[in-house]
């Protein structure tokens, strides 16, 4: 755990929007090692499953989906466990001390992943469950470990906060969104240069059978996933900024004054 | 943007650390609490202390109901998840051929 003191500061006026995923940025910019190694235990088992399924698409085996399928649905599993470690330690840094064991917590928080996942994808048909799913789903372990009062009311309460904050957090995802649409954007950009203009002349490969490689569905596939476990990185730091920032009133206290004291604490113990 | 200092509602010379979120007063360290991850004076504590025995007297049959239908749910929740993974790579492979 960082060094922490127990200075709060009081509330500040006219906090952006976008104000969590800011924190999240400031975050992971001073403290990269905290969360990185864990997210790469998270997500590897999902990696290779992506790998594996990926193959079999591309292969056009029908008869290996029911496996690969098998593969990703355990590798999430494991993956949500994973990322419960990495977002109690954010947990921990940002209230200054340790919350709740997660041993304890681990099977509701599973079960409450899941449901809120159900209501993320399957619900996702109807716009609106996709909503409360993707927010419960982010910031599902802080609000589980943070109490000990039962899942009903904590999961009650959320739901309250998120109705409060609707504006807010319907400009943070279209704020998530555009950035995720201009990264793409980019990749394909910046890959089409790469393989029209700079690869062919610095290495002398042939850029039509480049092309075929870099623009065929596999190359495609695997660029998407990667770029979708870089957001996925973000959002599971910004998910727990976001908890505290939508209970600042709750709580008496202010994100931003809280970044900006583990900022010094982690700038005096360098 | 400059941060807001207000003085403890208790001891006027010392700078507050945080509000209660019982009482909304500002209080300094020696007058705050830390219960549950939230801020509270002791006038703020006692409200809490009330509260939750008001809560505690009345039945949580709402609470049990939610853990124990979420506990049943959860087998279907896990098949929901398998099958979106299906259905996503059955999607994929027809766009592919």
């Amino acid at each position: 755990m960082l060094e922490t003191n127990e200075t709060f500061w009081m509330r500040l006026e006219g906090r952006s929007s976008v104000h969590a995923l800011d924190a999240a940025i400031g975050y992971i910019r001073q403290n990269p090692m905290r969360v990185l190694g864990a997210y790469v235990l998270a997500n590897t088992p999902l990696a290779l499953a992506v790998a594996v399924s990926l193959n079999e698409v591309t292969a056009g085996h029908r008869s290996g989906l029911a496996f690969s399928c098998l593969l990703l649905t355990v590798s999430t599993l494991w993956r949500w466990a994973i990322l419960a470690v990495m977002q109690r330690r954010i947990q921990e840094d940002i209230t200054g001390s340790p919350p709740a064991p997660l041993r304890r917590h681990l099977g509701r928080i599973i079960i409450v992943k899941l449901a809120a996942n159900t209501a993320m994808t399957w619900g996702s048909l109807a716009i609106i469950p996709a909503f409360y799913g993707f927010f419960l789903s982010g910031f599902a372990v802080p609000l589980l470990l943070e109490s000990n009062r039962n899942t009903y009311s904590l999961i009650k309460q959320s739901i309250a906060w998120l109705n409060n904050s609707r504006g807010r957090l319907a400009k943070l995802s279209g704020a998530l969104m555009l950035q995720f649409f201009a990264a793409v954007i980019a990749i394909l950009v910046l890959q089409l240069f790469f393989t029209s203009h700079v690869v062919g002349s610095l290495m002398g490969l042939d850029p039509t059978e480049l092309a075929l490689t870099v623009w065929s569905p596999l190359w495609l596939m695997s660029m998407g996933f990667f770029l979708f476990m870089a957001f996925d990185f973000y959002w599971t730091v910004s998910a727990v900024m976001l908890f505290y920032d939508l209970q600042a009133r709750r709580l008496g206290t202010d994100l931003r004054a809280r970044m900006q004291a583990l900022s010094e604490e982690t700038n005096e113990t360098a | 943007m400059a941060l807001k200092k207000e003085m403890c509602i208790n001891h006027p010379d010392r700078p507050a650390i945080g509000v209660c979120v019982m009482t909304g007063k500002a209080i300094c360290a020696e007058c705050s609490t830390r219960y549950e991850g939230v801020n509270y004076s002791k006038e703020g504590l006692r409200m809490l202390q009330a509260q939750r025995a008001l809560e505690a007297g009345s039945t949580d049959a709402p609470g049990m109901l939610f853990t124990v239908g979420m506990i049943v749910l959860s087998p279907l929740f896990l098949f929901l998840l398998y099958l979106f993974y299906y259905y996503s790579l059955e999607a994929l492979l027809n766009i592919g051929t």
